[in-house]
């Protein structure tokens, strides 16, 4: 047992950060954004478990980042998570990276499980919902197809019945 | 959310509460955005622990309000 925790070093523990970019980041920042963190991560001696790009969020709330002597104010804010598995120690350092960084206005940082832990394996947004609600109404096409198809293959069914 | 009601997360078999999963957590809110005692909820101890973990955490990354009307 000894041996097998040596060649771990130190206990990895599988963590998960969420953080909200600042709104005045232009949509073709962001993905750019979002992989920097994900290649900060993976440079400080975690491997990514899973992650989720940032959506544009509207907050429950406003809140302020402030920058040097700048106050920005914020109403919403681009949302993505990232999950990796990292040491105790280097956990530290992703800390004091996020801190550093001008534009998350806020991160948080979870101990959390490797398995899927959302019940619609995706965070559900505003756009996504509408783009669900579209393809329920694809797949309900086919489903009243069936119906219409069934009573006369109920009907033969009988009939093959009524003939033995 | 009755009182002789089962538990929600085990009849659902919800092992992990997520704090993204903010259509869930709003089940557990009222219309002031307070949380719901467990006496309400009648969910475990266990689950009503990290449900308001869970809302916490949704609230301090703006995915929920701390207060509400």
């Amino acid at each position: 047992m000894e041996e097998i925790n040596k060649e771990k070093g130190d206990m990895s523990t599988v963590y998960e950060v969420s953080y909200l970019l600042l709104p005045s980041l232009a949509v073709e920042q962001v993905p750019g954004k979002a992989s920097s963190i994900k290649e900060m991560m993976t440079r400080l001696g975690g491997t990514v478990i899973s992650d989720e790009n940032p959506v544009l969020i509207d907050l429950a709330y406003p809140m302020v980042k402030v920058v040097g002597t700048e106050r920005h104010k914020a109403n919403s804010g681009y949302f993505g998570w990232i999950k990796f598995e990292m040491t105790a120690g280097d956990v530290e350092k992703v800390k004091k990276a996020l801190d550093a960084d001008v534009d998350t206005v806020r991160y948080l940082i979870i101990k959390t499980v490797r398995e899927n832990t959302l019940l619609n394996g995706k965070m559900k947004f505003q756009k996504e919902e509408k783009f669900i609600k579209d393809e329920d109404v694809l797949e309900d096409v086919p489903v009243e197809a069936l119906k219409e198809v069934a009573p006369e293959e109920l009907d033969k069914s009988i009939d093959e019945i009524v003939v033995e | 959310m009755n009182s002789n009601k089962q538990d929600y997360f085990n009849e659902n078999n919800i092992k992990y509460i997520d704090f993204k999963d903010v259509d869930l957590l709003k089940k557990f809110l009222n219309p002031h955005a307070r949380i719901i005692s467990r006496k309400r909820t009648g969910i475990t101890a266990k689950n009503q622990r990290n449900i308001a973990n869970a809302v916490k955490r949704a609230r301090f990354m703006g995915l929920l309000p701390y207060v509400s009307r």
